[in-house]
């Protein structure tokens, strides 16, 4: 009989600060990915707003928030919903959307480090190759890039200015080190105004 | 270099990959033996303007074609691959 494994967290959950800064891992949520089916779009949308009562974002690199739920653009007819542990997001997406589109659950595949506080976009600029400037990346903006070689997808989250790292779970760690490293490298002069 | 991708906007050559000429054709099925060893084995290297693959690993996935000069590396289109094959 194999051993059934049971999920444990990649990093510890205490925020990491340097200075104002702050690193922590996002509270687990239920992620599931929705791949719709070739010209199945309209209906697809129209499942997703009826089931989740938010829409599918309607442009690349973007994403639709509220209460609690997410519905991020993670590529071409591709997004990824979050919602809070124990929302039964799998089963309300496959009731009104199965025959739209392909779903698979990430919950146990994907991480979300955030890191906020003043500065963040200069310390996020160290690690990903993107404009963060707001008029470029705004609030609920998406990218789906790399820090340093990690892939990952970048939200805004807050205005303050807070990011969204969703990483693969098994690269947390070295993000997390990575993400640490550069904060403590500080905050560029040139940045600072 | 940098490629404009229809749904990230503009990235570096960084998160690309070089995917191959985008202007072979398979040949038919009865086509003669000379006809496939060019479309397998024999790629020409023009120097000017050339379509190609490129493959945006490291961020939407989508498969580009990218018109572009191979002297100056200056870019003249960027479709993806399936806008050009229902073309």
């Amino acid at each position: 009989m194999p051993d059934i494994l049971s999920p444990c967290a990649p990093i510890a959950a205490e925020p990491c600060r340097v200075g104002a800064l702050s690193l922590a891992p996002a509270p687990l949520e239920e992620m599931v990915s929705i791949s719709s089916f070739s010209n199945s779009l309209p209906a697809l949308r129209e499942a997703v707003l009826h089931a989740l009562g938010a829409s599918l974002p309607p442009a690349p690199g973007t994403a639709t928030r509220q209460q609690g739920l997410s519905i991020l653009w993670i590529g071409p007819n591709q997004w990824l919903a979050c919602a809070p542990q124990g929302s039964g997001l799998m089963e309300k997406l496959q009731v009104a959307c199965g025959a739209h589109a392909a779903l698979t659950d990430q919950t146990d595949g994907r991480v979300t480090l955030t890191l906020c506080g003043p500065y963040a976009h200069a310390i996020a600029a160290k690690l990903v190759p993107i404009d963060l400037h707001p008029r470029c990346f705004g609030l609920s903006s998406v990218a789906l890039t790399q820090a340093g070689h990690i892939p990952v997808i970048l939200m805004q989250r807050d205005r303050q200015p807070a990011y969204d790292f969703i990483v693969f779970r098994s690269l947390a760690r070295s993000l997390h080190h990575d993400i640490l490293a550069a904060m403590r490298g500080g905050i560029p002069e040139s940045e600072q105004n | 270099m940098r490629i404009h991708c229809p749904y990230c906007c503009t990235r570096g050559v960084e998160e690309f990959t070089y995917r191959g000429d985008a202007t072979v054709r398979r040949p038919d099925l009865d086509a003669p033996e000379a006809a496939w060893v060019d479309y397998v084995y024999l790629r020409d290297n023009p120097a000017g303007p050339h379509a190609e693959y490129w493959y945006h690993a490291a961020g939407c996935h989508s498969w580009l074609v990218v018109r572009r000069d191979t002297r100056t590396h200056e870019i003249f289109s960027v479709q993806t691959a399936s806008e050009v094959s229902e073309a």
